[in-house]
């Protein structure tokens, strides 16, 4: 890479200034060990005082060999490595992945699995937004927000806990169905969930949305127009904040998401702000949803009743050959999907989240690679930080959501 | 075998086949798989386990397809409605009273059972009784043990004993319900090749003492081998998880081995991470052997071969028909390069790595050394008692003054000669050894060097056939292969050999050693070639043999993987079945 | 003479004990009134023989962890400067309280022998250009920090920390600059003495109500002198690492980190003083001590030392003023994000500085055609 030094001198022909001061500019690497970064990322900088004069973004600091791994796993043991690709909203990569080695499979889940994926999809888009328009606010020192933000995520969370006994690591799908079925209560306690989130919504709306500070802080930075958001492959909210209207669930529509009423959210500033309000209005329309799918949900099965496919019932399994085989060879071998190759996507948190699998018949993926949002996102994040401020790199890294458990996979 | 070849369906496809063969055979020929548990292609036909039932056109009744020989003009389905549910019938009645064993099962992950429910059974369990109760982990004898429950009477055993050991000690006992295996009265199943009885069994009833409860099988990675306990040259698969083998199986391979294995080789593998193993370079300094890193004690030895070199002083090698043909041809280039012509021998191992003497006209040769013939092709010597004692006695009476000792100890190998005061009176004695031996006591230099199962190489049988083995996992403690401790010292002594793996190495060696000519590791396959067989030499192992792949369980339908590391395959069955 | 000097003393005494207290207790307010604000329980673990007290152990513990951390120099840091800039930080806010009047006048004995103790350690009449010529000071602990520290995001949190500073002292300085011409003294113990005073009657002549525009400016001066958020670009957490105490740890941390709550306390303990009446106590005046609203004390007449009384309420009304303000100043610092670099410099020069000239001017023509 060339090293970009100015030497900019002050004009001194006409003066007596015998030895002008050369400025350079100063090479500063923003992270990995920066509070902002998380932890995961490194942003080499060359700032002529605050102001950023060229950004190169270095990934790769949580590379986990994701896709490697998958190769060397059975396709049931790939899904707790999906947890931990977007870990805010990791029920979603479980749906996403489970989705695709269906479509390898040509199967379709009952009905009742189809809801319960579109519920855990839903409410970990909503802990997804919560956490960045947290986490992007507490970066602009705003932490009662991120506080406020957390507790309302603590709800979901402790409905995800309920579900599958897990926070983070949920791994709650299963090819051809789910782990288990949703426990007793679940539609009350998701509707409290609901009302208490959006009163906590509202609130933080109040705080911030019309915060003189953190209206200049976010108005007009970080502006990404539809153009150059399409050119690096954004998608998700921060591609609707721009201005362009794509969603997965409804332009390549999947599960019961057709039958649900609701909004593709769009705002057409494409700054931090804008990306802001999209985060806030979608999760209002996640709630939406959320409320019809759990009244709409149906009675059924929760998985197929393939041998080749679900595992037996604990008694088969424990008590007859035939069942301790199936359970064995299902786990140890893996669920044998036939030759062939996949793409399936559905709308992540950050934009499109999609699988594209390979498989050779045997019961462990030849190729599995995810499409991450979170990887288009990141190479937008160099040019529109360039130019700004030291201190705009904060709320556009923010809003940007960067997710390195997915961009590095 | 003059009868015309016949022309037959199965399941509509058109096959062509030697008359005679069964329509099981045919089928495996052309990778349909037809179930099977009795049926083994190196034992006598029985037909007992009805498993391979299939719909011959004409035929109102399923026939046996590996008792049923093939016809002009037949047709046969393998896979319609009645068979599969035929098999399924055969299956729900083998496991009416197998134990739910999985668990606790050597077999599991590689059992017919398991493998033959996933792909013909997947029904529920229809039986609510108790399962009988047998005897289990029934000592059979030094090698093998028993479990009566997951016995499903194929009687493989029982033919192995009878028609290929010629012993038999194994039968089948009682009848219908009652019915089991067992040792013939007042007998053990000692035969030397008693643990093929375990891998021939098609289910976890056999099972092998040594390996029992060492590790599942999942987790091991196969690599190809070549047995390194007597001059057979048998194939062998080495199981191995980290730096450890778990066990060895025979390989197939037909003008060798077959697929049969002694237990001699079977268990030929503690030497490999014996304590006795030389941890680290040695170098002698102020009278005591010290350890040291390895450029030191190549440095040290170097230094003294050009030393030596320089004042005339005449230094031998001394390599061993245990080291592969590349250690061998390395050291006897460096006799002819740089030590100006020394001389070069090579000794035999007495008793080789299993430590026995023992030999028969099935698999076991008297000669317990690999590669006699590598080393006498490379052109290292004679490798006789007599070539031997000369080379001592040019040591005793001080024309050479120095030594390269390279796998063998003459000190233990050749009692009767009084090599250990010969080596004693030496200028240099460098040992190049993976085990510790008395000759490491006298040396100057010991290098530490990697076993069979840590590197690549090729040995040379007793019958001429070059065969190569792979590297089950990396060199232990600080060991380097023989090729690569020679390699470097060549180049320290300014030969400039920049070889790069034991593959390269080999294509030198094949350039200038006529026998060798034309060879490669690639073209020497899995199944190697015989000597002066050149490029012409095919893999083929004759006509009337499975070929490799279609015992390979998933056959055409598994497609190459590009990543050699991913080793295990589902399909994990013995190459045979 | 002697008595002079050691009553001297021990006020001082009260003083830094009283402040450095305050400082460590406000470690817990803030951490306690954050906790409040977010539905959180704060700290609450530290015991002594299991009691918690509300985690009032808390600010010993952290007090007992920072003087045994390793005290650690980053390699390329100035071995003078970086130790000293703790001290250049911290100092200057405890001596800034030398002139702040927190009370009354005491008096002691009848006739030759009374003594005045006045509530105040020293009384000079340039007593508020002292704090902001003590006060400047801090900034050369601040900016030798950044610089000493051998860090980029020091270096940075150093610069911006001089620019803000030196912005706000303007602001912070014309925005006082009313009340001197109000009270027509620089001389802190007239102008509290000043505030005791009523207009038309009845409202109270403390300085938020004759200079309400100067007290806004003023506040929001002194919070960025203080840098706390939205203010606090200097340290900038996310933005810079922590700024120019990126590279300090254990007590000399702590020095920086002490050092700014004094300055919290000092900035409300200023605002106290320059528009919140300072000490005094609406409507009461130590004459009228013995007729207090109007009530006539029980005892009164058995009560000799009745204008003692009066200093000694008036202190703990100073005291208690000091902790609305402080309350204040966190209320705000847990509600707003922070402002970036560019927009600090734009309010500080753009707004506050003509704000503050505007009010002056307003304020002389005021004086002039009310006098």
């Amino acid at each position: 890479m060339l090293e970009i030094v100015e030497n900019r001198r002050p004009d001194t022909s006409d003066t007596e200034a015998s030895e002008p001061l050369p400025i350079e500019l100063m090479t500063v690497q923003m992270g990995p060990a920066h509070p902002a970064m998380h932890g995961v990322v490194r942003i080499e900088l060359k700032l002529d005082g605050e102001n950023v004069v060229d950004a190169d973004v270095h990934i790769g600091y949580m590379h986990r060999a994701f896709e490697k791994m998958s190769e060397i796993s059975t396709y049931t043991q790939v899904l707790p490595y999906t947890d931990r690709l977007n870990y805010v909203s990791p029920l979603i990569n479980n749906v996403g992945y489970v989705q695709c080695v269906e479509k390898l499979l040509e199967i379709e889940v009952p009905p009742r699995c189809q809801y319960i994926r579109v519920i855990v999809s839903e409410m970990s888009r909503i802990t997804d937004h919560l956490t960045c328009i947290a986490a992007m606010s507490m970066e602009l020192a705003a932490f009662t927000v991120f506080l406020y933000f957390i507790k309302a995520r603590e709800y979901f969370y402790e409905l995800v806990e309920d579900i599958c006994g897990a926070r983070l690591t949920t791994t709650y799908t299963r090819v051809g169905g789910l782990s288990h079925d949703l426990p007793d209560g679940f539609a009350r306690k998701l509707k409290k969930a609901i009302a208490d989130t959006r009163d906590v919504i509202e609130e933080v709306e109040g705080l911030v949305a019309k915060n003189r500070i953190f209206y200049d802080r976010t108005r007009g930075v970080g502006i990404v127009s539809a153009e150059q958001a399409l050119s690096y492959g954004w998608t998700g909210p921060c591609l609707r904040a721009s201005g362009v209207s794509y969603d997965v669930r409804r332009d390549v529509p999947y599960l019961v998401y057709p039958k649900l009423d609701w909004q593709v959210i769009t705002r057409t500033e494409g700054d931090t702000y804008a990306r802001f309000e999209v985060r806030i209005d979608e999760m209002r329309q996640s709630l939406k949803m959320l409320e019809q799918a759990v009244d709409d949900i149906p009675e059924g099965p929760f998985r197929v009743s393939d041998p080749r496919i679900s595992l037996p019932d604990k008694s088969q399994v424990y008590n007859s050959i035939e069942g301790l085989m199936n359970h064995f060879k299902l786990i140890i071998e893996g669920v044998r999907v036939p030759p062939g190759e996949a793409y399936f996507a559905v709308e992540g948190a950050n934009g499109e989240l999609g699988f594209y699998i390979v498989a050779d018949g045997s019961g462990k993926p030849y190729r599995c690679r995810p499409r991450s949002p979170g990887f288009a996102l990141t190479q937008g994040l160099a040019p529109t930080i360039k130019g700004g401020m030291l201190s705009d790199i904060v709320p556009v890294f923010g809003s940007l959501n960067y997710i390195a458990g997915e961009v590095e996979r | 075998m003059a009868a015309p070849p016949v022309k037959l369906k199965i399941n509509g496809q058109e096959i062509t086949a030697p008359a005679g063969s069964s329509i099981l055979e045919t089928a495996r020929q052309n990778n349909i798989l037809v179930p099977h548990f009795c049926y083994h292609p190196h034992l006598p036909v029985v037909g007992n386990c009805r498993m391979c039932q299939v719909d011959v056109e004409g035929i109102p009744k399923l026939q046996i397809a590996c008792a049923t020989p093939i016809r002009e003009g037949m047709a046969v389905q393998t896979e319609n409605d009645r068979v599969k549910k035929a098999r399924q019938g055969v299956l729900e009645f083998l496991l009416i009273n197998h134990p739910v064993d999985c668990p606790v099962c050597d077999q599991a992950g590689e059992c017919s059972l398991q493998d033959y429910y996933m792909k013909h059974g997947l029904y529920q369990s229809r039986f609510s009784f108790r399962k009988v109760k047998r005897e289990k982990a029934q000592e059979l004898g030094p090698h093998v043990l028993l479990d009566q429950e997951r016995c499903v009477l194929c009687t493989r055993c029982v033919r192995f004993t009878s028609d290929v050991t010629k012993t038999g000690e194994l039968a089948v006992e009682q009848r219908g319900f009652h019915a089991q295996i067992t040792l013939f009265p007042g007998r053990t199943l000692d035969n030397p090749y008693s643990g093929n009885v375990v891998d021939v069994c098609p289910v976890g009833a056999l099972l092998s003492k040594d390996f029992r409860f060492q590790s599942r099988v999942w987790f091991l990675k196969e690599s190809k081998s070549i047995c390194p306990g007597c001059s057979r040259g048998c194939n062998i698969r080495v199981d191995s998880r980290g730096q450890q083998i778990y066990r060895i199986l025979p390989r197939e391979n037909l003008d060798v081995n077959k697929v049969w294995l002694c237990d001699d080789g079977r268990f030929n593998f503690a030497f490999v991470g014996a304590p006795d193993r030389i941890v680290s370079p040695q170098a002698r300094s102020e009278g005591k052997l010290t350890d040291v890193t390895w450029p030191i004690a190549m440095v040290a030895m170097a230094d003294r071969l050009r030393a030596m070199a320089e004042a005339g002083s005449t230094v031998a090698v001394l390599g061993s028909a245990q080291s592969p043909c590349e250690t061998s041809w390395l050291a006897k280039r460096l006799a002819v390069d740089f030590l100006r012509g020394g001389p070069t021998e090579f000794g035999r191992s007495l008793r080789g790595t299993t430590g026995s003497d023992r030999s028969d006209d099935f698999l076991e040769e008297p000669d317990k050394n690999p590669n006699t013939r590598g080393a006498a092709e490379v052109g290292l010597g004679q490798g006789s008692d007599e070539a031997l004692e000369g080379l001592r006695q040019k040591i005793a009476s001080g024309s050479v003054r120095g030594l390269i000792l390279i796998d063998f100890d003459p000190i233990t190998e050749l009692p009767g000669q009084a090599w250990d005061e010969a080596l004693r009176g030496l200028e240099l004695l460098a040992v190049l050894k993976s085990n510790t031996s008395p000759a490491c006591a006298a040396a100057h230099v010991v290098l530490p060097l990697t076993t069979f199962a840590e590197q690549d190489g090729t040995f040379v049988n007793s019958d001429g056939r070059v065969q190569r083995f792979a590297a089950a996992f990396g060199p232990v403690h600080t060991a380097r292969p023989g090729w690569q401790a020679l390699r470097d010292l060549g180049k320290m002594v300014g030969l400039g050999w920049s070889y790069a793996s034991a593959e390269e190495v080999f294509g030198a060696l094949a350039r200038e050693v006529a026998s060798f000519s034309a060879m490669t590791y690639k073209n020497l396959g899995d199944l190697g070639q015989p000597l002066g067989g050149g490029s012409s030499a095919s893999e083929s192992t004759g006509g009337e043999t499975v070929p490799a792949a279609a015992g390979n369980g998933a056959g055409a339908a598994e497609p190459v993987r590009a990543f050699g590391w991913r080793q295990w395959s589902w399909e994990r069955k013995r190459p045979w079945e | 003479m002697f008595n002079a000097v050691l009553i001297d003393l021990l006020k001082i005494g009260l003083v830094v004990a009283a402040l450095l207290q305050a400082a460590s207790i406000l470690t817990w307010v803030e951490r306690k009134q954050s906790a409040a604000m977010q539905d959180r329980i704060g700290p609450n673990r530290a015991d002594i023989l299991g009691l918690t007290v509300l985690g009032l152990f808390h600010p010993i513990a952290d007090g007992i962890k920072m003087l045994t951390k390793e005290d650690f120099r980053p390699r390329g840091a100035d071995p003078y400067l970086f130790p000293l800039a703790p001290v250049l930080a911290f100092a200057p806010a405890v001596i800034a309280f030398a002139v702040i009047p927190w009370g009354g006048t005491l008096r002691f004995g009848e006739g030759a022998e009374t003594w005045f103790v006045p509530l105040r350690i020293a009384d000079i009449n340039v007593g508020i250009l002292f704090i902001f010529a003590v006060v400047s000071i801090s900034v050369y602990g601040v900016v030798l920090a950044g610089w000493a520290s051998a860090n980029k995001w020091s270096l940075l949190g150093g610069l911006r920390a001089a620019s803000q500073m030196l912005s706000y002292e303007v602001s912070m300085g014309l925005s006082a600059m009313g009340i001197f011409m109000v009270f027509q003294s620089l001389r802190l113990s007239e102008i509290a003495a000043g505030q005791g005073e009523l207009m038309f009657g009845f409202i109270p002549k403390w300085g938020i109500f004759v200079q309400p525009l100067g007290f806004i400016l003023f506040m929001t001066a002194s919070i960025a002198e203080a840098k706390r958020v939205p203010f606090d670009i200097p340290e900038g957490e996310s933005e810079i690492v922590a700024g120019y105490f990126t590279e300090y740890s254990g007590m000399k941390f702590g020095m920086f980190f002490l050092g700014e709550f004094v300055e919290v306390v000092l900035a409300s303990a200023l605002i106290t003083t320059l528009f919140l009446g300072s000490y005094q106590i609406p409507f009461v005046v130590a004459d009228q001590a013995r007729n207090l609203y109007g009530l006539q004390l029980p005892g009164a007449e058995l009560w000799p030392w009745n204008a003692n009384l009066v200093a000694i309420l008036q202190a703990l009304a100073f005291v208690f003023k000091v902790c609305v303000m402080i309350f204040l100043l966190q209320t705000i610092r847990w509600t707003l994000p922070r402002f970036r670099y560019d927009q600090v410099m734009n309010l500080g020069w753009k707004m506050m500085f003509p704000l503050a000239l505007a009010n002056l001017l307003i304020t002389a023509f005021l004086i002039l055609a009310l006098s």
